[in-house]
C-alpha cells in the first residue's frame, strides 16, 4: 500500500539502479579482447568485474568450465532474486510474471531430470533459480518423487496455477514434449491478461509482450522453415503479437524466400525489425538470424526505455542484456573448452 | 475636549497598531515565502533524491556526485530564504 | 599551473619477438598510457588485428584464480594488520609460487571442503532436531507411529478440544501454548477422525524417519552436532593459523601474479600484422627522454619509438593534474564533476582558493571552524586512502578560513566575541539579549552579489580563452566574441542599475546630468553594451537566447552565501538562548539539587544543539560553495570529460624487481 502513495520515487530509484547496472555491462571490446583469451583467463578477467564475489567463492573447490559456468548461473540468479526485491509495487508484479518463464523453464528441467532417473545433485547444477521460485524451493522439489508432488509443492507460487492447467490437460502420457509449447502459449497468453488487467504500467509491459511474441514467432519461422522436420510451426505459434497466427500460417506454405519475406514485413510495426528482415532475403544461418532477432530486440528494449525511462521498460531491458551477457560468457566458454578457433565462437555471440 | 482627548488617543493608538500589524504582517509574509519555496524544493529533491540514493547503491563512486545534483534545487528555497530576510530586516 | 601535464604522444613499433622486453620495460617505468587499439576503429590501420596475450597468461590467470579464491576465504585486506611491510623479491617469491604455495593451497581447500561438508552436516543435524522436538514429550518410540497397513496416524497441533467416538490410541503432549498429538485410528474409522481432526484445527506435523523414542534421539544428535562443531572449530582455528603465517605470502604472490597477468595480456592493446606489433600511447613530456632511453637499453635499440605530432592527436590525449602543492587536495573536487579535457584551462588552482573562502563566508565562526580543524586533522589517523586524505585536506583549508571569517564577523558558537564585527555583523536578535542593530542584511546581500558578478565575469573570461585554445576556423572568433557578450550584457545591465538607484557599496551614477530622453551617460553605455553584448550572443548561438535570464539569477544565486549563513548562525542563538537562557540561567539565579540536573540538562542541549549545527554548517557551507563553482562558475567556461592518465604499470606495495 506505502509504495501505491509513496508517488514516482520508487520507480526513478529503482529504474535508476538498473541504468547503472546496464552500464555496467561488459562491452562490446571486452568481447573482442576475450576472444583471444584462454578459459582461465577470461575466467580472472571477469573475476575482475561484476562477477568477483561468485568465482572467488567457488575458486576453491571448482575449476575450469565447472567454474565459470557455476559462478555465471549463481551471478545471473542472484542478480534476478535482487531486482525481484527491489521493484516496488505493481513492477513487481510485472517482472514476476516476466521472470516466470524461468520458473517454469526449471520445473521443466526438474521434472525432465526424474523422467531420466538423474541425480539430484546433476539436477541442481543446470537450474538457473532466476524467478519467484528460489534455491530452496527448488531443492525441496527435487528431493519429491513423483510429477504430482512437484506440482502439488509449486502451490501459492505464481507458477502454479499455469503448470497445474497444463499438467491437467496433458499430462499422463507423453508430458514433457507436447506440453512445453502449450506451457510457453499459455505463459505468454497470462502475461497479455495481466497487462490488459488494468495494472499500472500494463500499457508499457504490453508494448514489450508484443515485441517478444513477434520475435519469438519470427525466429520459429525461420527455424522451420530451415528444417522442417523440427516439427510444426501450428504448434508454436504464439498469438497475441502485430502477426497474426493465420498469417503465420498463411506465409509459411510459401516456399520461396523473397515473397515470404515480402509477405511478412507489412504486419511488422517496428522500423529496426523490418530493415532487418529486408537484409534477410539473402541467405543466413538459422543461427546468424538468430542472433540478429536478438541484437534487434535488445536495441528496441532499449529504445523504449528511453521513451518511458521509468516504467517497466529500463528493467526489462537491463533483465535481457544481462541474460545476454551470461548467454555470451558461457558461449565463449564453452567455445574456448572446445577449442574451438576465435572466429567460429565470434559467430555465437551477441554484441 | 474630552471627545476629542480620548480620539487622538484613539488615534495613537491606531498608529502603534499599524506598526505591529506591518511587523506582524512582514513576520507572516517572510514565513510564507521560506515555507512556500521549501515545498517547492522538495517536491524537485524527491526524484532527484531517489535516483541519486539508486545510483549510488550501485556505485558508491558518485556519491559526490549526486550529493550535489541533489542540492541544486536548493536554490528556490534559498531564494525563499533571501526575500523573507530583507522583508524582517 | 591552470594546465595539465604536458603529454607526447608516442608510437612503439617492433617484431614480435620484442614483445616482452618492451611490455616490461613500460611496466616497469609506469609512465606509458596505452591507447587502447581497436579493430575497425581507425582507417590507417586496416588489416591490423589486436594481438594474443603472452603464452603464460593462461597458466598464470589459473593459479590466480585459486589464490584469489583462497585470500577471498580467509577475508585477507591489503590494509590489514600484521602484514610484513618489507617487500619480498620477485625471484625468491617466483620459486616459493612454484613449490610452496601450490601445497599450501591444496591444504587450504582442503580444509575449507571439509569446513562446508561439516556446514551441511551441522544444519542436516540441526533440521533433524528441529522436526524432533516437537515429538520429545511424547513417550513413545517413534517407529510405531508409522508404517502400519492397517492403521492410519496423525500427527500435529490441535488449538481445539479433540472429540472421537471411535476405539483409537492416542499419546499427547502439551506445552503452555500448544496440543500436539499423536492419533492411531483403523483405517476404516480414518474419515470419522479427519472430520474430527479437522473440527480440532489440525495442523499436521510429519512423523520424523526415525527410531526410539524422540527425546532419545534428539540426545543424540546433540552430542553429534557438539562434536561436529568442535571439529569445526578446529578446522578453523588451523585456517586462521595458516592466515596468520602466510597472508603476507599471498598478498605478495597475488600482488606479483597480478602483475604477470597484467603485463601477458596487455598485447590484447596492441595491433599487430605478420610478425610485428604498433602500439600508441602517451608519455608526460618532462619523462620522454628517461622513457625512450629506457625502451633502447632494454631492447638493445631493435624498437623504434616515435614521436607523434602534436597537434593532430592533442585533443585526446589524457589528463595528468600539474598543480601547485596547496591545490593539490582540490583535485578531488575536480573529479568529482569531470577531469578537465588535456586542451582545457585547469581550474583547480582557482576552486582551492575560491572554495575555502566562499565555506568561510558561509560558517564564518571561531568555534565551528575549531571543531571541524580539529576534526580534520584528528580524522588523518583513521581515515588514510587517499581520497580521504585529501578530502580531510580540503576541510582542513575550509575551516582555517572558518576561523578567520568568524573573527571578522565577530562569532563563536553564535555569541559574539568581545569586539564589533569587522567585516558585517551577522548578529541576529534572538533571545533576552537582543538589541543592537541586527544582522547587515543589504550589506551583506550586496557583497555577495559583488562576489557573484566578479566570478561570473572570470568565468566568461577564461571561457573565451578556452575558446581561443580549443576551437578552429570561423567558429572560434564567434564563441570568443560570444562569451565577452555575456560580459557586456552583465555589466551593461549593472551600469543600467547604477543609473537608475543609489545602492551602498556600489557606484552611483544617479548624479550624472541626463543627456538624452532623461537618459544619462551611464544608462546610454549600459544599453549600448547589452545590445552589442545580444549581438554577439546571437552570432554564435541564436537559440542561446533563453539563456539570457541566467545572468539574473546566477548572480542572485549567490545570496546563497549571506541565507545559508545567517540560518546557521539563527540556529546556534536559537540553542544558545534555550539551552542558556531558558534552562541554565533561571536555575543559576537559586541553586537547588534539582537545579543542577537540570543545569546538565542544558549543556547537554547545548553540546548536542551546537553538534547538529556543526554538521548542518559543514554540510550546507560545503554543498553550497561547491555547487557555486560547479553551477554558476564551470558552465560559464569549463567542459570537461578528460581521460584519467593511467600508465601502464602498478604502485607495488609488496614486492620488488
Amino acid at each position: 500500500m506505502a509504495e501505491v502513495r509513496a508517488g514516482p520515487a520508487p520507480y526513478i530509484y529503482v529504474c535508476t539502479r538498473m541504468r547503472v547496472r546496464k552500464a555496467k555491462l561488459l562491452p562490446r571490446e571486452e568481447y573482442v579482447r576475450m576472444l583471444n583469451m584462454g578459459l582461465s583467463e577470461i575466467t580472472r578477467s571477469i573475476e575482475e568485474t561484476q562477477y568477483k564475489k561468485e568465482i572467488d567463492e567457488l575458486a576453491p573447490s571448482f575449476h575450469g568450465i565447472d567454474l565459470i559456468e557455476l559462478a555465471l548461473s549463481w551471478n545471473l540468479a542472484k542478480e534476478y532474486q535482487s531486482i525481484q526485491k527491489i521493484t516496488p509495487g505493481s513492477l513487481k508484479d510485472l517482472t514476476r510474471a516476466y521472470l516466470r518463464k524461468w520458473d517454469i523453464q526449471n520445473v521443466l528441467t526438474i521434472l525432465r531430470g526424474k523422467l531420466h532417473g538423474e541425480k539430484p545433485g546433476k539436477i541442481r547444477e543446470v537450474l538457473i533459480p532466476a524467478g519467484e521460485l528460489d534455491k530452496q524451493i527448488l531443492d525441496k522439489l527435487i528431493e519429491e518423487q513423483t510429477p504430482e508432488r512437484i506440482i502439488e509443492g509449486l502451490k501459492g507460487k505464481g507458477v502454479y496455477p499455469l503448470l497445474s492447467r497444463s499438467f491437467e490437460a496433458g499430462v499422463k502420457e507423453d508430458f514433457l514434449p507436447r506440453v512445453e509449447n502449450a506451457l510457453y502459449k499459455q505463459f505468454y497468453a497470462d502475461l497479455i491478461s495481466m497487462a490488459q488487467s488494468g495494472i499500472k504500467g500494463g500499457r508499457q509491459f504490453m508494448d514489450y509482450i508484443t515485441l517478444d511474441i513477434d520475435i519469438t514467432n519470427i525466429r520459429n519461422m525461420f527455424r522451420f522453415r530451415a528444417d522442417p522436420s523440427a516439427g510444426e510451426m501450428s504448434d508454436a505459434v504464439v498469438p497475441g503479437g502485430t502477426i497474426s497466427p493465420q498469417l503465420i500460417q498463411r506465409i509459411m506454405a510459401i516456399k520461396d524466400r523473397n515473397e515470404f519475406i515480402d509477405a511478412l514485413i507489412p504486419s511488422v510495426k517496428v522500423r529496426d525489425l523490418r530493415e532487418l528482415l529486408e537484409t534477410l532475403r539473402e541467405e543466413k544461418s538459422v543461427r546468424e538470424i538468430e542472433i540478429d532477432l536478438i541484437k534487434v530486440q535488445l536495441s528496441e528494449m532499449e529504445s523504449m526505455s528511453k521513451m518511458n525511462p521509468f516504467s517497466i521498460h529500463p528493467i526489462l531491458a537491463y533483465l535481457e542484456m544481462k541474460k545476454y551477457e551470461i548467454f555470451n560468457l558461457r558461449a565463449l566458454a564453452r567455445g574456448k573448452e572446445s577449442n574451438l578457433p576465435p572466429e567460429r565462437i565470434r559467430g555465437y555471440l551477441v554484441m | 475636549m474630552a471627545d476629542a482627548a480620548t480620539a487622538v488617543a484613539a488615534t495613537e493608538m491606531t498608529v502603534e497598531m499599524v506598526k505591529a500589524s506591518q511587523l506582524g504582517m512582514k513576520a507572516l509574509g517572510a514565513g510564507i515565502a521560506v515555507g512556500l519555496t521549501g515545498i517547492g524544493t522538495g517536491l524537485a529533491e524527491m526524484a532527484i533524491g531517489s535516483a541519486a540514493v539508486g545510483a549510488t547503491a550501485e556505485n558508491k563512486d558518485v556519491f559526490g556526485l549526486v550529493l550535489l545534483l541533489t542540492v541544486i534545487p536548493e536554490t528556490i528555497v534559498i531564494f525563499g530564504l533571501v526575500v523573507g530576510l530583507l522583508l524582517l530586516f | 599551473m591552470l594546465t595539465p601535464e604536458g603529454m607526447t604522444r608516442v608510437l612503439i613499433a617492433a617484431t614480435k619477438s620484442q614483445m616482452e622486453p618492451v611490455i616490461r620495460e613500460i611496466y616497469r617505468q609506469n609512465l606509458f598510457h596505452i591507447e587502447e587499439f581497436v579493430e575497425k576503429d581507425r582507417k590507417e590501420y586496416e588489416g591490423y588485428r589486436i594481438g594474443t596475450p603472452l603464452p603464460q597468461a593462461n597458466e598464470t590467470s589459473r593459479e590466480l584464480l585459486r589464490l584469489r579464491g583462497i585470500t577471498n576465504a580467509f577475508m585477507i585486506r591489503e590494509d590489514e594488520e600484521g602484514i610484513p611491510h618489507e617487500k619480498q623479491k620477485n625471484e625468491h617469491l617466483k620459486g616459493l609460487i612454484g613449490k610452496e604455495l601450490p601445497a599450501l593451497e591444496k591444504d587450504v581447500e582442503e580444509l575449507l571442503a571439509r569446513r562446508t561438508r561439516l556446514d551441511t552436516q551441522i544444519k542436516e543435524y540441526e533440521q533433524k532436531i528441529e522436526g524432533l522436538t516437537p515429538f520429545k514429550d511424547i513417550p513413545v518410540d517413534l517407529e510405531l507411529l508409522r508404517g502400519y497397513r492397517s492403521f492410519s496416524v496423525f500427527s500435529g497441533y490441535i488449538s481445539r478440544e479433540l472429540h472421537l467416538d471411535i476405539p483409537h490410541e492416542i499419546y499427547t503432549a502439551e506445552t503452555k501454548k500448544t496440543k500436539l498429538i499423536a492419533l492411531v485410528v483403523s483405517n476404516s474409522d480414518r474419515n470419522t477422525a479427519e472430520q474430527a481432526l479437522a473440527d480440532a484445527q489440525f495442523q499436521a506435523v510429519p512423523i520424523p524417519d526415525e527410531e526410539g523414542i524422540a527425546k532419545d534421539r534428539i540426545g543424540y544428535y546433540e552430542s553429534q552436532l557438539l562434536a561436529v562443531k568442535g571439529e569445526l572449530e578446529e578446522i578453523n582455528r588451523r585456517l586462521d593459523e595458516i592466515k596468520k603465517e602466510h597472508k603476507g605470502l599471498f598478498l605478495a604472490c597475488n600482488e606479483l601474479l597480478t602483475a604477470d597477468v597484467e603485463m601477458a595480456e596487455a598485447p590484447l592493446r596492441f595491433a599487430t600484422i605478420g610478425e610485428s606489433f604498433i602500439v600508441e600511447g602517451w608519455v608526460p613530456k618532462s619523462e620522454l627522454e628517461k622513457f625512450r632511453q629506457g625502451i633502447h637499453y632494454a631492447t638493445g635499440g631493435k624498437v623504434y619509438v616515435y614521436e607523434m605530432d602534436p597537434s593532430e592527436v592533442e585533443d585526446v590525449a589524457p589528463t595528468e593534474y600539474h598543480n601547485v602543492s596547496f591545490a593539490k587536495p582540490t583535485e578531488m573536487l575536480m573529479d568529482v564533476y569531470s577531469r578537465p579535457k588535456y586542451t582545457e584551462i585547469d581550474p583547480t588552482l582557482l576552486v582551492s582558493i575560491i572554495f575555502p573562502i566562499f565555506f568561510g563566508i558561509i560558517l564564518g565562526d571561531v568555534g565551528y571552524g575549531a571543531i571541524v580543524l580539529a576534526l580534520s586533522l584528528g580524522l588523518r589517523k583513521i581515515i588514510t586512502g587517499d581520497e580521504g586524505t585529501r578530502l580531510l585536506k580540503v576541510l582542513r583549508n575550509a575551516s582555517i578560513s572558518s576561523i578567520v571569517f568568524g573573527v571578522l564577523y565577530s562569532e563563536c558558537f553564535g555569541f559574539a566575541l568581545p569586539w564589533k564585527p569587522i567585516l558585517f555583523s551577522r548578529h541576529l536578535n534572538i533571545g533576552g539579549h537582543a538589541g543592537g542593530h541586527g544582522p547587515d542584511v543589504i550589506s551583506l546581500m550586496i557583497m555577495a552579489v559583488w562576489i557573484g558578478i566578479l566570478q561570473i565575469t572570470l568565468g566568461r573570461i577564461l571561457g573565451m580563452i578556452n575558446h581561443a585554445r580549443q576551437d578552429h576556423g570561423a567558429h572560434r572568433m564567434k564563441a570568443v566574441m560570444a562569451n565577452l557578450g555575456w560580459i557586456m550584457v552583465l555589466w551593461g545591465i549593472l551600469f543600467m542599475l547604477w543609473a537608475a538607484f543609489t545602492m551602498p557599496f556600489m557606484p552611483d551614477f544617479t548624479g550624472l546630468p541626463p543627456i538624452a530622453v532623461g537618459l544619462n551617460i551611464a544608462s546610454i553605455i549600459g544599453i549600448v553594451m547589452i545590445i552589442l553584448g545580444v549581438i554577439f550572443i546571437i552570432r554564435d548561438s541564436a537559440l542561446e537566447i533563453v539563456e539570457l535570464p541566467t545572468i539574473l539569477s546566477h548572480v542572485l544565486s549567490y545570496a546563497r552565501l549571506v541565507g545559508v549563513g545567517l540560518s546557521s548562525v539563527a540556529i546556534a542563538m536559537v540553542v544558545n538562548f534555550i539551552a542558556i537562557g531558558l534552562i541554565i540561567e533561571p536555575q543559576l539565579e537559586s541553586l537547588s539539587a534539582v537545579g543542577v540536573i537540570i543545569i546538565i540538562v542544558g549543556v547537554l542541549v547545548f553540546v548536542i544543539g551546537h553538534l547538529l549545527n556543526t554538521i548542518l554548517g559543514v554540510l550546507g557551507g560545503a554543498l553550497q560553495s561547491i555547487r557555486l563553482q560547479y553551477v554558476e562558475f564551470f558552465t560559464k567556461f569549463y567542459k570537461g570529460g578528460g581521460k584519467k592518465y593511467n600508465p601502464f604499470g602498478m604502485k607495488k606495495r609488496f614486492t620488488e624487481d
